[in-house]
């Protein structure tokens, strides 16, 4: 009986061992050697280990393995690392520390389990120690900056964390730029961004839950809420909406963005994305909750709705009259971005009974050199815009301006010279860019840009109507938008009368004692009411 | 599907809009004609009539407050005289749309776009409401919050426009020719009471004393309307 079963044994060794010959890894494809290194358990061989290894990453040159012999003891291993992901000082202490202290200890050489055992529980101080039998754990963690330890003899390696790697330093947001706030933004590094939060955030309830997605990049995503504040409701939708999305790389928090959204076909921005930690901050203070990406300074911010791309942070740091100043004109250049070239175009068309009969006057006379009927004029001015909007944007800042100088100076001068359009054309159009760019938010000033050709159409082919009636199909379409499941027009569509506080004109901050009540209802009062500041009494004459 | 409802405030500023465009679009024409210069008196009238009607209908909806129109008339007058009925209320509702878009064409038509076919612009409203509904009811509420302030906007900006030419002196004499040609006026008006909408919509929540409020309200809307 033994010796059959030994007998199997061996044929079953010879069986795997004939298995594994067959498998060519050269030949394999991506999915299959995924597959294949998922099955793969560490041998107690440590020269079968480091060739497997060096043949899994093609010996890549910043693979990194260091074989090491301790005392006269007879016990090797090495260390396996990536050079440029890892802290160099931080592998050199753990190579100092396990020669030195495994030097000391005397054991006998035979017993490299005791050994092993002792490294793991006292020699290595390392902030992070894991130990694996699995290949595919201890590939991964190295790709994400630890460094393993193998032993001659045991089927074990040891992942310490020595993450370091070299990041941007905290700088300012270009794109999201202010007169007055803190000037830190995101990095690519995500434990930096969280730093930043938790630096704003001194409660334990600020939580960051942490998934991986991508097949490729195993990018790290945190959703950061505040334990308590944010629905419960709202982080389970996020994070099962995430858990979903199945792609081989996150290049962005963008990409993520086109899976998140709950209408995929609006051009209207349904999350908000920021670089600044303030921002961020604020929206977590009101019961949303954020989604930050490793990779990336762009954090979303989520249920968003249309008001909040129309605020910016320094509204509320200025002071109170301007920050409602500013707002209101905001959304007055929104509207002008959207429609003016739209409502020039109508009723030069069609309306001329609306213009002073003076500046008619001047309109027919300066169109009287113009060969195109005024809609060919202003697509070809929007056109010509975009184009130069975009030539300046991808050139280096130097180049840049000199195309808008070329743009804006010499093509239109030359343009209304040629008689190719009219001097109000021109007004308009600029006018409209300039409306633009007041916009903070970058997506919703796309948005206008591109709806804004529609109402051109709109107001040339049907006037005044046609505007309206574009008009009241955008509005129903806000008003069927949801973010998240939140109402996306939120303090004015459903009507909600004292979150409009924060609307079109920002209330002083001392009458702002409430959370929005959609997202923040939780706990409504955010701050005492009756904050008011007053001059000192005076006493006596 | 079942959940999508919408707030009492929502119902509201649907029965402002629907109920003040018809009359400010038809109340004038229609009193004037027959009452002259007591069309206002006229107005005092209709607004008590359509306050009786949708009390009514308000009652109804109380007494059923989870049914629609359609299927509480059913309920009431059994299966066939109920279908019967609501199919009637159904053409009511379609005949109202259809004279109001083509009165909203006429105008458009005669004052901005003269040489454009009605169908077209009767085409693109019938789009956009189409589009509204079918989004949803919630879509419709959140839709009238947005438009009742720019509703009311309008509205006071044609009532400043027009106070100038208010010639107080016109109302005289007041009730020349007795009362019957003041309510006889106000009949018309009061058969348009076509807030027969609300109980079309009554899957949600909605309390008497707010329609007859916005009643009311609309009421001093045409009270000012013309002087």
């Amino acid at each position: 009986m033994k010796l059959i079963d030994t007998l199997k044994e061996l044929i079953d060794k010879l069986g795997t061992k004939n298995s594994k010959q067959v498998i060519d890894l050269e030949d394999l494809d991506i999915d299959e050697r995924e597959e294949y290194v998922n099955q793969l358990k560490l041998e107690s061989d440590l020269d079968k280990n480091l060739a497997q290894i060096k043949e899994l990453f093609g010996d890549s040159i910043d693979l990194n393995i260091r074989r090491f012999k301790i005392g006269s003891k007879d016990f090797s291993g090495a260390l396996i690392y990536m050079s440029g992901l890892t802290n160099g000082e931080a592998v050199e202490r753990i190579l100092e520390t396990l020669e030195i202290e495994l030097s000391k200890i005397n054991l006998p050489p035979n017993n490299k389990k005791d050994i092993y055992e002792n490294i793991t529980s006292d020699i290595l101080d390392n902030k992070k120690i894991d130990e694996t039998e699995d290949f595919s754990e201890l590939l991964n963690n190295v790709t994400m900056g630890s460094t393993a330890i193998l032993f001659e003899g045991i089927p074990q390696a040891i992942l310490c964390e020595t993450k370091g790697f070299e990041t941007r330093s905290i700088e300012e947001p270009d794109a999201e730029y202010m007169i007055r706030g803190p000037r830190e933004g995101f990095v690519e590094s995500i434990f930096v961004n969280t730093s930043l939060l938790r630096r704003r955030i001194r409660v334990p309830h600020l939580w960051f839950q942490s998934l991986e997605i991508g097949s490729l990049s195993k990018t790290q995503v945190a959703i950061a809420y505040i334990k308590g504040l944010a629905s419960e409701e709202l982080v389970e939708e996020v994070k099962s909406r995430l858990e979903s999305i199945e792609i081989d790389n996150v290049l962005d928090s963008g990409v993520l963005q086109e899976y998140l959204k709950d209408q995929p076909f609006t051009t209207f921005p349904l999350m908000q994305r920021t670089e600044r930690p303030d921002r961020v901050i604020s929206c977590l203070a009101e019961g949303k909750v954020a989604i930050l990406v490793d990779g990336t300074p762009f954090v979303i911010n989520l249920p968003a709705n249309l008001n909040m791309f129309f605020q910016s942070p320094d509204d509320y740091y200025e002071n109170f009259p301007f920050g409602s100043f500013v707002r209101f004109f905001r959304y007055l250049s929104f509207s002008i971005s959207l429609l003016l070239p739209g409502i020039y175009v109508a009723i030069v068309n069609f309306h001329q009974e609306l213009i002073p009969i003076g500046l008619l006057l001047k309109i027919t006379a300066t169109r009287e050199e113009v060969p195109f009927p005024i809609i060919v004029e202003a697509l070809l001015m929007q056109i010509i815009f975009e184009i130069l909007r975009e030539a300046g944007l991808r050139l280096p800042k130097a180049i840049g301006q000199a195309v808008s100088i070329v743009g804006a100076l010499v093509l239109g001068e030359a343009a209304i010279n040629a008689g190719l359009v009219s001097p109000p054309m021109v007004i308009v159009v600029a006018l409209t860019a300039i409306a633009t760019f007041t916009n903070p938010s970058f997506p919703l000033a796309a948005t206008a840009r591109m709806l804004r050709f529609g109402f051109l159409i709109l107001g040339a082919t049907a006037g005044m109507f046609g505007i309206q009636f574009g008009i009241l199909v955008l509005l129903i379409h806000l008003c069927a938008l949801r973010s998240f499941g939140y109402p996306y027009l939120q303090p004015f569509a459903p009507l909600i009368w004292q979150d409009l506080k924060d609307t079109i004109i920002r209330l002083y901050w001392w009458r702002m004692s409430t959370r929005p009540s959609l997202s923040g209802q939780r706990e409504l009062q955010r701050q005492p009411q009756g904050q008011k500041p007053e001059p000192p009494e005076e006493e006596g004459e | 599907m079942s959940a999508e409802k919408i707030s009492n405030r929502q119902l509201w500023f649907i029965l402002f809009i629907i109920r003040s465009t018809i009359i400010i679009a038809s109340l004038p024409v229609l009193t004037s004609a027959d009452a002259l210069q007591d069309a206002w008196i006229s107005a005092l009238i209709t607004l008590i009539g359509t306050e009786i009607i949708v009390f009514m209908i308000s009652l109804l909806d109380i007494k059923f407050p989870d049914l629609s129109l359609i299927e509480y008339s059913s309920k009431i007058l059994g299966t066939y005289l109920g279908r019967l009925i609501s199919l009637v209320y159904l053409w009511i509702f379609l005949q109202v749309a259809v004279v109001e878009i083509r009165i909203y064409a006429g105008v458009i038509i005669n004052t901005f776009l003269p040489q454009t076919p009605m169908i077209f612009i009767i085409g693109l409203m019938v789009l956009a409401a189409a589009i509204c509904v079918y989004s949803g009811i919630e879509v419709l509420g959140r839709t009238a919050d947005v438009l009742f302030f720019v509703f009311i906007m309008m509205i006071l900006g044609t009532i400043l426009v027009a106070l100038p030419y208010v010639k107080i002196d016109n109302i005289q004499p007041i009730l020349a020719r007795g009362w019957e040609p003041a309510i006889s006026g106000a009949l018309t008006p009061v058969a348009l009471t076509l807030n027969m909408w609300v109980i079309g919509m009554l899957g949600s929540t909605t309390n008497a004393p707010q329609k007859t409020l916005r009643t009311s309200l609309t009421a001093e809307q045409k009270g000012f309307h013309y002087g």
